[in-house]
């Protein structure tokens, strides 16, 4: 390292060396304080951490069917109508069905 | 919520760290100004003897205890700059020129933190390191965890760029 070149910006820096504000009078004190105050675990002290841990509960309570904010899917009405029509149509209506099967007589008739 | 405890402090490890305190609390706030402003002085000592303190435990000795300390709160400073990267817009704003300021040599002062904040983080740790701490590059390489090449190198460019700056402000040098 060229030293001559540096020698008047080392004198400059060592000049005007910038001072750091003085510290408070109860500093220590206030550390003390602060090494007995309980620390929150690690997890919750990010808000990011917070906002996964929410996310994935959410996404979980989702896969196992829950599904706690949301209405029957279109597959779910589809496969009920789907069982109800096929029963009727083979006749295997049951008891609830004997209503119809009346009315279905008398269409025909 | 549960909470961690810290490990409460055996008598002697107390004074140790109160020792430790005694000794280095000038130099940690020197280091900590220099890399990261004044804006967030105050707590970021406290982070660098909270750090000292779960650490005490595990210190083994391996580099001299100011050396440690150094490391502890040069990371320290960087790590907040890295998260908040508020340093320039603090410094900014700390370094407007204030026409009430008389103080000898006030505003050469502030064309260096000035310079400072225009570095890089590595770069302005290196010169704060080597120019208002006293110390070698053979401890800053320590310090640091570099080789001592690269500590030297890096502090002919931080310098080179901080001796660009002043003369473009008029500093003659």
């Amino acid at each position: 390292m060229s030293d001559e070149k540096f020698t008047k910006l080392d004198d400059f820096l060592a000049k005007h060396q910038p001072v750091p504000p003085p510290a408070p009078q109860d500093e220590l004190l206030r550390l003390k304080n602060r090494l007995k105050r309980p620390t929150p675990p690690f997890w919750l002290r990010s808000p990011l951490v917070v906002s996964y841990a929410v996310a994935a509960t959410l996404l979980v309570v989702w896969m196992v069917g829950v599904r706690p904010f949301s209405s029957p899917d279109r597959g779910e009405i589809d496969s009920f109508v789907v069982s109800t029509l096929g029963d009727f149509y083979s006749g295997d209506v049951g008891d609830d069905g004997d209503e119809l099967n009346e009315l279905l007589a008398l269409t025909e008739e | 919520m549960k909470a961690i405890n810290l490990p409460m402090p055996e008598s002697t490890e107390l004074e140790t760290f109160e020792a430790l305190y005694a000794r280095h609390h000038r130099m940690v706030r020197a280091v900590v100004f220099h890399l990261s402003g004044a804006m967030e002085i105050d707590d970021l000592v406290q982070e660098t003897f909270v750090r000292i303190w779960k650490g005490l435990s595990s210190f083994r000795g391996s580099s001299s205890a100011k050396t440690w300390i150094y490391r502890i709160a040069v990371n320290a400073a960087l790590d907040h700059g890295r998260k908040a990267r508020r340093w320039k817009f603090g410094l900014l704003k700390e370094t407007m020129p204030d026409p009430k300021n008389h103080e000898q040599g006030a505003v050469e002062k502030e064309l260096v933190r000035k310079g400072l904040s225009l570095l890089s983080e590595e770069h302005r740790a290196v010169v704060v390191l080597h120019h208002f701490e006293g110390l070698s590059t053979s401890e800053i390489s320590e310090i640091l965890e570099i080789p001592e090449g690269t500590a030297r190198s890096r502090l002919y460019y931080a310098k080179t760029a901080l001796l660009e700056f002043l003369k473009k402000q008029g500093v003659s040098l």
